[in-house]
């Protein structure tokens, strides 16, 4: 491992990945062959030691009959053997490469695959350690590329040399010029979000689901007993509470490692316990933002942050984890957060304000009209729109508290509904589109006049925004930047 | 081939001021109608099939099919005229609707796919359906009853300003 951190990657030759990995990834299945024969044998032995009658039958037993179990012996220790030297060779294959446009893995003897992340493509970098592997201190590097399982995946590098590959690739992606880049950049993260005990026990508890819980025992367990049934209202509540308590428990211990900074290359979010994951997102690869506050959080003044990115739509082992960027944040967190996750909104601090918590007028939001109860009598009030920085705001919400921020670079298409209540009283639902995720970017009530010209303004901007958007070379100065 | 003169749509629903739009063939009714016919055969024979079991709840299903039916037949052609098309210079302008009207704006650098699909019916009367396709999956937009000509000729003009104004997401 270079102490100079940085640059040992970007030299456009083929690297090879970590020599554990042959048994990283093949050596759980092996382990697990090894433990069904075990167990098959177990019997086997048994029968041997003590003599019982041999039931027949199996293939084990052909072969003794036939006093072949030498060459069976002989035959599986061939097998396991070819099956490491193929292992081998995978791994002596394997190798990837990262030049000025993208990052290609290849690998495999006879059937020789090729993957290629363009850099400007990839919508963030994952590195994670699962168990095993961080017993062995290797880590996985997947780049999250745009596109139904178009990831690339890196298994496994050294967990120093995944740190790096990830600074190299992002520096490149950035638009820096490698010279630039080969000099040691500053690492320095400023910690946006870190959930304390409290808040991550707090959160899980004042949510709809234990409501749902608490609810069901307070009134099932009285009922139950006055119907004479208590012993099986023990036996039916029993299950249900366990497994109330283990999703309360889980979702905490994961809140409570939970984190995100801010770098000047994106925001990291790192999870985990055992097995860890720590992602990096660049800037402009988030699409929409959402932030929402649950009924029950009020009081505490929590929020929650989810986003809709490119790229993460198939086959994500934890779905629970991208669902939000932030499970619970307060007011101030949310507040420094946003800015990163939206560049354009850095100095509307008092106008993000006014969409988590204010209604009407506030701070220039257009507001629903006031015939616009009749479809909505409560979150009317909140509801309303403001066009701002290079984003749009959809403020509503009265019980469940909500605001959606597109930029306008990221909308791909706009649309505008009206049903037939809505025409009656002259109003209509916006929607931009942006890519599939959490966030639903829909605001309805909209005054039919004002929700056309948003319609149009946002058609218009939105082409200018993307035009004039240099984010997928975020560092890159204007003159470097692809013309 | 080109495409259709410009004929305005009757005035119902959203239009957002914007003008020229182009209509579907009419044929596409019959489409309609066809699909609206088959779908009622099918509520009714289950009719028939829950009217066996038991008269009454057959009867019920059976009415209910029929005018559900005959609504869908009548509103069937002011839907038919309610879908308009304009190609503008950035984008293509698409509405449909008469009591849920949508507008639907799809800038032509956003597109990712451009496809044409003909149904069986819908062949048989040379119609063909375009659908575009843009990174964000509520945003898929379909136009149905084009004649297959202007359908091909739609999805070469639109290809060919996607290659030229295209972005990234």
């Amino acid at each position: 491992m270079p102490a100079a951190p940085g640059g040992q990657y970007l030299d456009g030759a083929w690297h090879r990945l970590h020599p554990a990995t042959p048994l990283l990834r093949g050596g759980i299945g092996l382990l697990a062959v090894l433990l069904w024969l075990g167990a098959n044998l177990r019997e086997r032995l048994v029968a041997l030691v003590f003599g019982l009658p041999d039931s027949g039958g199996d293939p084990l037993d052909a072969l003794s009959r036939h006093h072949l179990l030498g060459i069976g012996a002989l035959i599986v220790a061939g097998v396991l053997v070819v099956g490491i030297v193929l292992f081998w060779f995978a791994w002596r294959a394997s190798t990837f490469r990262i030049d000025g446009e993208a990052v290609t893995v290849r690998h495999g003897i006879l059937l020789r695959t090729t993957r290629t992340a363009k850099l400007d493509r990839i919508q963030g970098v994952t590195i994670s350690r699962p168990l095993f592997a961080r017993l062995v201190g290797a880590a996985r590097v997947e780049l999250d590329v745009a596109g139904h399982d178009a990831n690339v995946r890196l298994e496994y590098l050294s967990s120093g040399a995944a740190e790096e590959l990830r600074r190299d690739v992002l520096r490149l992606a950035s638009g820096q010029r490698q010279a630039v880049a080969e000099q040691p950049a500053a690492e320095a993260g400023v910690p946006i979000l870190a959930i304390g005990p409290g808040r991550a026990l707090g959160s899980v508890l004042l949510s709809e689901p234990t409501l749902i819980v608490v609810l069901v025992t307070a009134i099932g367990i009285p009922v139950l007993t006055a119907v004479g049934a208590a012993p099986a209202a023990g036996i039916s509540l029993g299950p249900l509470l366990i497994a109330a308590v283990t999703v309360a428990a889980r979702r905490t211990a994961r809140n409570l490692r939970y984190s995100v900074t801010a770098t000047p290359d994106g925001v990291r979010i790192g999870a985990g316990i055992l097995s860890t994951s720590n992602e990096a997102v660049p800037p402009g690869r988030i699409h929409a933002v959402r932030i929402e506050q649950p009924l029950l959080w009020r009081p505490a003044g929590w929020w929650r942050v989810s986003v809709n990115r490119a790229g993460r739509i198939g086959g994500r082992r934890n779905a629970e984890l991208e669902r939000s960027i932030a499970p619970v944040a307060s007011r101030e967190e949310v507040l420094a957060l946003v800015p990163h996750l939206v560049p354009g909104l850095a100095a509307a601090g008092a106008v993000l304000a006014a969409g988590l918590t204010g209604r009407g007028h506030d701070e220039d939001f257009v507001p629903a009209p006031r015939r616009a109860r009749w479809l909505r009598p409560l979150a009317w009030r909140r509801t309303g729109f403001l066009v701002t920085d290079g984003a749009v705001l959809l403020r509503g919400g009265f019980l469940r508290r909500h605001l959606t921020i597109v930029p306008e670079a990221r909308i791909q298409s706009v649309a505008l509904h009206q049903g037939p209540a809505e025409r009656l009283l002259g109003v209509a639902t916006i929607e931009p589109h942006v890519v599939h995720g959490p966030v639903r970017t829909r605001l309805g009530l909209i005054d039919e006049p004002r929700a056309v010209a948003l319609f149009v303004q946002l058609d218009v901007e939105g082409q200018q925004a993307r035009s004039a958007d240099t984010s997928h070379r975020w560092a890159a100065s204007v003159e470097e930047a692809p013309a | 081939m080109t495409l259709e003169a410009p004929r305005r749509p009757r005035r119902r629903g959203l239009d957002a001021g914007i003008s020229g739009w182009h209509r579907v063939s009419s044929r596409l009714l019959a489409v309609e109608v066809t699909g609206i016919l088959l779908a009622g055969l099918v509520g009714v024979a289950v009719g028939v099939g829950v009217g066996f079991a038991n008269p009454t709840a057959g009867w019920v299903l059976g009415g209910a099919v029929a005018v559900v039916t005959m609504i869908r037949l009548v509103i069937a052609r002011a839907r038919v005229r309610s879908i308009g098309y304009v190609l503008r210079d950035d984008d293509l302008v698409l509405r449909r609707g008469i009591l849920y009207s949508r507008l639907v704006a799809v800038p032509y650098g956003r597109m990712q796919l451009v496809d044409v699909t003909r149904g069986p019916v819908a062949r048989l009367l040379g119609l063909a359906e375009l659908r575009l396709v843009t990174a964000a999956a509520t945003s898929a937009v379909t136009i149905p009853g084009l004649p297959e000509a202007v359908a091909a000729e739609l999805r070469d003009r639109l290809i060919e300003r996607a290659e030229e104004r295209r972005v990234g997401l």
